[in-house]
């Protein structure tokens, strides 16, 4: 995954490049990984009160 | 046979496919991260085969026993430390491993030790596995579910009264699976984001971070859905797991494409 980037900028030559003026790219893309990241965080705070018998689950 | 009933049949071939996949790489290359992730995609795979069986075979023992403890418990913490593993490679994480590994062990005795306290004369062909492996507490205004089979028991010294489920009330097992999906969670989840993060901030590769955002995506329907399901909302996991096989094998394959020339990961596969 991300390894081989950082190993050196020179590696990133050759490979498909993302479109400098891509909306999707610079506005779309970045707002979805920012709501996921959300997502997980709310999802591991519920099941970390699950674990911890905050949450009732039986 | 309800619609809900056929998914687990079509999420069974997904995963079979994705996990070949996997683990063709696995033998081609030699490397950890690809059997963790294998791995991890056999036990979703066969969560997903027993729900098809009880759906058309009826009640066995041994299939519920895979069914929680690879299916509920363990496969989501496997797929996750294969994450791991291709992300960093320093000492501590195989420190992880070896906790993981005899975490997974230890689990399996818990299960196996819950297995005699398992009620079969519970098990209702009609019903998803996901809506009835756990017994429930009904509190005042609390709906009771048609056919549900209620009975009063003493659980840590209190009368209660509870829809009996295969599962009693107390099982030690299913106090350890929400550490098993929270590590599976962080590390699945978090690493797919971060892996497009960095592609992303690099400008290269437009693959990769789509074929991570939908491993994200699809690794948090499943989530979801196994929440929903420790909530007692069973009903959404059949369809949870279809989407998140779906997405997830569409992100390894959108990240694995030729174009990218590099190795493809299912962490970068992923993540």
């Amino acid at each position: 995954m991300g390894e081989p980037e950082e190993r050196g900028g020179g590696e990133t030559e050759g490979r498909s490049r993302i479109p400098a003026g891509s909306v999707f790219y610079t506005r779309v893309v970045p707002a979805v990984l920012i709501g996921l990241g959300i997502l997980t965080a709310v999802l591991i705070v519920l099941a970390a009160g699950i674990a911890l018998g905050i949450v009732p689950y039986r | 046979m309800s619609a809900t009933r056929v998914l687990p049949f079509i999420t069974t071939l997904v995963m079979l496919v994705f996990t070949a996949s996997v683990l063709q790489r696995y033998q081609a290359r030699r490397k950890a991260h690809f059997l963790f992730w294998g791995i991890g995609l056999a036990m979703f795979g066969f969560g997903s085969f027993a729900e098809a069986f009880f759906a058309v075979a009826g009640w066995s023992a041994p299939i519920f026993f895979g069914w929680y403890l690879f299916g509920a418990a363990l496969n989501a913490a496997w797929l996750g430390h294969g994450t791991l593993l291709l992300l960093n490679r320093k000492r501590w994480v195989h420190v992880l491993t070896a906790a993981l590994l005899t975490g997974s062990v230890a689990t399996a005795v818990l299960m196996v030790q819950a297995m005699p306290r398992i009620e079969a004369g519970v098990f209702n062909p009609a019903l998803p596995i996901s809506e009835q492996y756990g017994t429930k507490v009904i509190e005042p205004g609390d709906e009771v579910p048609a056919g549900a089979q209620l009975t009063t028991v003493t659980y840590r010294g209190e009368q209660v009264q509870v829809v009996r489920g295969l599962m009693p009330l107390g099982t030690t097992v299913r106090s350890v699976t929400p550490f098993f999906n929270i590590y599976g969670l962080i590390t699945l989840v978090g690493g797919a984001l971060w892996s497009a993060w960095l592609f992303l901030r690099k400008r290269v590769l437009p693959n990769r971070v789509i074929g991570n955002v939908l491993i994200a995506v699809g690794a948090l329907v499943i989530a979801s859905a196994s929440t929903l399901t420790r909530l007692g909302y069973g009903q959404y996991l059949y369809l949870g797991e279809l989407i998140a096989a779906t997405l997830m094998y569409a992100g390894f394959v959108t990240a694995s494409a030729p174009a990218a020339e590099m190795e493809a990961s299912p962490a970068a596969l992923p993540a």
